[in-house]
Order: C-alpha cells, then structure tokens, then sequence
C-alpha cells in the first residue's frame, strides 16, 4: 500500500467513525477537506455524490470515487474499506449486545418511546434533503407524482425510477 | 431445534407477493408441528405471519433460509439505487415479503441513527440479525453493500475518465427526484407506526420541528426527546405488572 492510498484509507476511516447517524453528517467536512487535499474539485465533488445516488446499496458509496480521483483503483478499495470495515465492525458489536437486552423491561420501554422520535427525523430528514434535491417546480412535480405513485399503485420502486431515468436522459438533456 | 425453528418460518410464512411457486408450494406443505410429530415447543410468540400487524414488535424473530435471505439481501444491493437504501429493506423485508413488521425497521433506523456509519448499512445488519440471527448480518451485509461498491468503481472510472454526455444530467436529474418521491412514500408507510406510544405523535411533531427546522443535532434531539418519550412511556413497576 502506497503512501496515497493509505492515506485515503485513514481519511474515510476518520470520517467513517465520524458519521454518527449517517454518512450525510460528515458530508460537509469530507468535501472541506478532500477538496483541501487537491484530491478533486468541488464540482468532482457533487459527481462524487451523484455517482451515490445512481448506484445501489447504502447511498455512501460515493466516498469509492472520491478515493479513486484521490489514488485510482487502490484508493476507491482503500476508502470503501476505511468507511464501511471499522463502523460495521463497532456497528456488529452494538448490535449483538442490544440483541442481548432488546427483550427486556427497560430495552422494549425505550423502543417504544423512541419510534416516534425516529419518526420525526425521518420526517425531518425529507424536509431538509427536499430543500436541496428539489430544485424547481419540476423536480418537485416529479417527486411529488413519484411519490402518489409509489402509494397507489404496487409498481417496483426500481421500475419507475430507471423509467424516470429513461425519461429524463431523453428529455431533460 | 434449527429444523423446528425452520418449521415454524415455514408454518409462519404468509403469500408474499411475487413469491415463487415453488416457495409457496413449500409453504403450503404440513410441517413437522402441524402434522403431529414434533410438538412445538417454542413459544407462540416466536414468529408470527406478518399479517398480524398489531402484535406488539419482539415477536417476529424467526428463522428464513440462509438463500432466500442472501437472495432477498442481493436484490436489494443489486436495486437500491437513488442514495437512500433503508427504505427498500421497509418494501421488501416488510411490505414484499412480510418476514418483519414496521416496528422491526424503526428499530433498525434508530440503531443506524446511534451507531456510526451509514444508516441503510447497520439498519441492514440489524434486520438480519432479526431474520436469521447473529451470523446473518455479515453475509447479509455483504450482500447488500458489494454490487453497489462494485457499481460505483465502474461508473467512478467511466465519469472521471471521461467527459459525461448531456443526457446523464438529466438522467440524474429525474433519479434524484424520483428517489426523493420514494423517500416521502416511505416516510408516509411509516407514520400509523407512532401510536402505541403515549403522546407519540407530538414526539414525531417534536423531532421534525428540532431537527427539520430548527436545525439541532441528531443526537441531541434523539437525546432530548427520547429520554422525555421514556419518562412518559416508562415501563410499569414490577408490582404493578403481577397486578
């Protein structure tokens, strides 16, 4: 392992364990400082993110071609492993030990009290990522209509978006 | 015991839609309990068809088939896309398939809100667990994370290597919003899930105006108002449960 690459490695090993409730909490130090770094430009950046959206899986796998512009293929293995190895290792333990308690008196009091405050991030979480991903009457009339559909009808959520896609690679160039 | 176990996921297991022939038929077959040759000894709330959605969360731990776990969780790596993958565990797992209930997913959002990384990756490792137990979640994991890594190499090579054409703007455009439509379908399916809990709507209330608009840290609102939804939803004292 090259110098670059292991410092690509412990960068997103630092952010992984940073990202207390989610990859979108480190989301603005990760650009400060990757940019800070000369591993890519802002606008590299939000392609970074897009490519997140546009693959399957936990939406954080935009740090793989943050790592590749940062040192090419050993740097996107390099910042996989560092985000995801050490927080699904802690995370693997956590989880084992509230399997553990979960069916007790105060675990099951706790789950219960807290479901509706994970609710209300939820909600939260559509407000606040709607106020940037919703750009125009457009793309709410889009999401919007998405969403009507996603409720009314049984169509698989994959269809209608590679659909979407289709449409808005031909339309929307 | 691993067999009776599969037994009653067999027993428990209800039509999912888009389930193979072959899986139903499976289903449908008398079962070792049911026939009378091995009495259940496990108890009555170990798993349960998702149908009866007004059992309380904690009773739907069964055991599914090591591959149509892997499968389920392959798919999901494989279709996830639009940078949220929690909600498609809500329509597969629970919707789809009926193995878990919604309680069982909020569980998983909040362990992924408390433990570090990313949300749709611990809540994963968590419904696995739920589904086959600790050993799950590894195989499970890997399922749902290595065709997206893999994904992302490609298209990490294609897009920086490369000039993008005009028509991947739009193409990203309309995956965006239409993801985010998925996200508020999501959110809407989860909201009937608040009311057990005493004053859980004006908990839900609570945490969007503290995180959503006023902007206050996750943790601290998770804190905060958890620990307040605790005091009100405290569990009886140990005399008053004999009662």
């Amino acid at each position: 392992m090259d110098f670059a690459t292991l410092e690509v490695f412990l960068f997103f090993m630092r952010m992984g364990l940073l990202a207390w409730g989610g990859g979108q909490v480190v989301l603005g130090e990760m650009q400060r400082e990757s940019v800070a770094h000369g591993w890519l430009t802002e606008v590299q950046f939000l392609e970074a993110l897009a490519i997140g959206q546009m693959t399957p899986g936990p939406g954080s796998t935009f740090v793989i071609p943050i790592g590749y512009q940062a040192a090419g293929v050993p740097g996107a293995l390099a910042a996989a492993i560092g985000f995801f190895l050490p927080t699904v290792s802690i995370g693997l333990a956590l989880i084992s030990m509230w399997n553990h308690v979960r069916g007790s008196r105060w675990p099951v009091a706790i789950r219960e009290a807290v479901m509706p405050v994970v609710l209300g991030l939820v909600l939260a979480s559509v407000y606040t990522i709607g106020r940037t991903a919703l750009t125009d009457a457009t793309s709410m009339l889009i999401a919007g209509s998405a969403s009507l559909v996603f409720l009314r009808t049984s169509v698989p959520p994959v269809l209608l978006i590679l659909a979407a896609v289709a449409l808005g690679a031909i339309f929307f160039q | 015991m691993g067999h009776q176990a599969a037994s009653v996921y067999r027993r428990a297991r209800v039509r999912p839609e888009g389930t193979s022939t072959g899986a139903i038929r499976r289903a449908e077959q008398p079962t070792r309990e049911a026939s009378g040759s091995a009495p259940l000894s496990l108890p009555p709330t170990e798993y349960r068809p998702a149908m009866e959605a007004a059992q309380p969360v904690a009773h739907t731990s069964g055991i599914v088939p090591w591959p149509d776990l892997l499968l389920a969780y392959l798919k999901l790596g494989a279709i996830s896309i639009g940078g949220r993958s929690a909600p498609y565990l809500l329509t597969e797992l629970v919707e789809r398939r009926r193995w878990l209930q919604k309680e069982d997913f909020l569980e998983g959002l909040l362990l992924g809100y408390v433990l570090p990384g990313p949300v749709g990756a611990s809540c994963a490792m968590f419904l696995a667990t739920r589904l086959r137990g600790p050993r799950a979640a590894v195989p499970a994991l890997a399922m749902y994370t290595l065709p997206g890594i893999a994904l992302a190499l490609v298209l990490s090579v294609l897009v920086f290597g490369m000039p993008r054409p005009p028509w991947a703007n739009g193409a990203i455009y309309t995956l965006s919003a239409t993801a985010f439509g998925f996200f508020i379908y999501a959110a809407v399916r989860l909201l009937p899930g608040t009311r057990k809990t005493r004053l859980g709507p004006v908990m839900v209330v609570g945490a969007f105006v503290a995180h959503g608009l006023l902007a206050v840290d996750l943790l601290p609102v998770l804190i905060g108002l958890g620990g307040f939804s605790l005091l009100l939803n405290r569990p009886a004292p140990r005399q008053a449960e004999g009662e």
